[in-house]
């Protein structure tokens, strides 16, 4: 039909559109499925941060961990999951964006 | 859950309880190979490249590091001749187009079921399988259609295969449930009953369905439904059928889950009516649903 989704309330479809806006921040994400990566992030976040062109707005909200507005940014989907790479908690803790410790993988 | 050794945990019980049945099921079967229909969630497929359709032609297969390190699970070994024949028969009699992976690192997609449905020591898993990944998350995705022919595809490949495995075709994905945005949490048990109704009794009318439709009914995150009809679509020539089911992806997810199982026909009827081919064919085919219906 070539055409996207409809938009539905309160949810973000993820489509090429938002993968586009995503890109920088998806790729930093994908790289932190390597060990060598997450611990070259832990040594030197903003060099790393520099490696994947991510907008100054974009570096800042990744300073501060703010989870809701890299999601904005992100674009939904998997956005939840590929942050929670970003080293913040023990393996296999994984908490949603109110905190609660939810399971998911641990399954 | 698992992991942790929290399966028998009060909110936790009737989840993993559910899931009894199918694991018996599945030892009394006792399948040489399982094809798990999966969706990576960009722990091996990335943006940069995500396949459609993607089959595991491997000899065996890493377990994939989503983020947080590996978990403790024995490699995969795959069947790769198995996987050749199908990756030739789909290509060329069917005319699916699939990426053909060499290696892939499996994740919880495919684990989770995995872990759930066959028990395992440390000397590896009790079965061979075989990965067969479906975009279910990077918008443009297969149609319902388009899965559900696949699984066409898929059985009349493995009725071609001429070795002598006995194969189960497994559908995952969880049902209605949301991850992002502010329906966080949203579930609808009603679309979720009418989904498996439909599953049994009218699987080429369920076939129709929309991505559009099952996200505003179910939540965003449950077009992966659309993988149980690849299942469905396997079992397409007899009456019952069934998927290993169930990513529960937070403790709401898992007592809302809790709370469909209970009460269920789960160890009478939906278990108890595994479709499997009895006649003499060089590879056995079997699907089956774990029911949920309350």
């Amino acid at each position: 039909m070539g055409h996207p989704l409809a938009p539905i309330e309160d949810t973000s479809i993820f489509d090429l559109r938002l993968s586009r806006r995503g890109r920088r921040l998806n790729k930093l994400c994908a790289a932190l499925c390597s060990p060598q990566e997450r611990d070259a992030f832990k040594r030197d976040e903003e060099t790393f941060m520099s490696r994947f062109g991510l907008t100054e707005a974009e570096k800042e909200l990744i300073r501060k961990r703010n989870f809701q507005g890299l999601i904005l940014q992100d674009g939904g989907a998997d956005a939840r999951r590929e942050l929670r790479r970003l080293p913040r908690h023990a393996q296999y803790r994984r908490r949603d964006l109110m905190g609660r410790v939810v399971g998911g993988i641990g399954l | 859950m698992v992991d942790r050794g929290r399966t028998q945990e009060p909110a936790w019980k009737p989840l993993f309880d559910a899931y009894v049945p199918v694991r018996e099921w599945l030892a009394r079967l006792a399948p040489d190979v399982a094809i798990v229909v999966y969706n990576d969630h960009t722990a091996d497929f990335n943006f940069d490249k995500y396949p459609t359709f993607a089959l595991g032609v491997a000899e065996r297969y890493a377990i994939g590091d989503e983020g947080f390190g590996t978990r403790p699970l024995p490699e995969v070994v795959g069947d790769a001749e198995l996987s050749t024949h199908l990756a030739e028969a789909l290509v060329y009699e069917h005319e699916f187009d699939l990426t053909l992976c060499q290696e892939l690192a499996v994740e919880h997609g495919f684990l989770v079921p995995m872990n759930l449905c066959f028990p395992h020591a440390g000397s590896g898993w009790p079965v061979k399988a075989i990965p067969l990944q479906v975009n279910v998350i990077h918008h443009p995705l297969p149609t319902a259609r388009r899965c559900y022919r696949l699984g066409h595809a898929l059985r009349a490949a493995v009725e071609s295969y001429p070795g002598n495995s006995k194969v189960v075709v497994l559908g995952t994905g969880g049902m209605s449930h949301q991850l992002q945005g502010k329906r966080f949490g949203f579930m609808n048990e009603k679309f979720d009953q009418w989904f498996l109704d439909e599953l049994e009794r009218n699987p080429e009318g369920l076939a129709e369905i929309g991505h559009q439709q099952i996200m505003e009914e179910a939540g965003a995150e449950a077009v992966e439904l659309i993988m149980w009809l690849t299942m469905r679509g396997v079992d397409h020539v007899r009456g019952s059928v069934g998927a290993v089911s169930g990513t529960a992806c937070s403790r709401k997810c898992a007592r809302r889950s809790a709370s469909n199982l209970k009460g269920t026909k789960i160890s009478t009827a939906a278990v108890g009516s595994p479709v499997m081919m009895t006649k003499p064919q060089p590879a056995n085919i079997t699907t089956h649903i774990s029911n949920t219906r309350g």
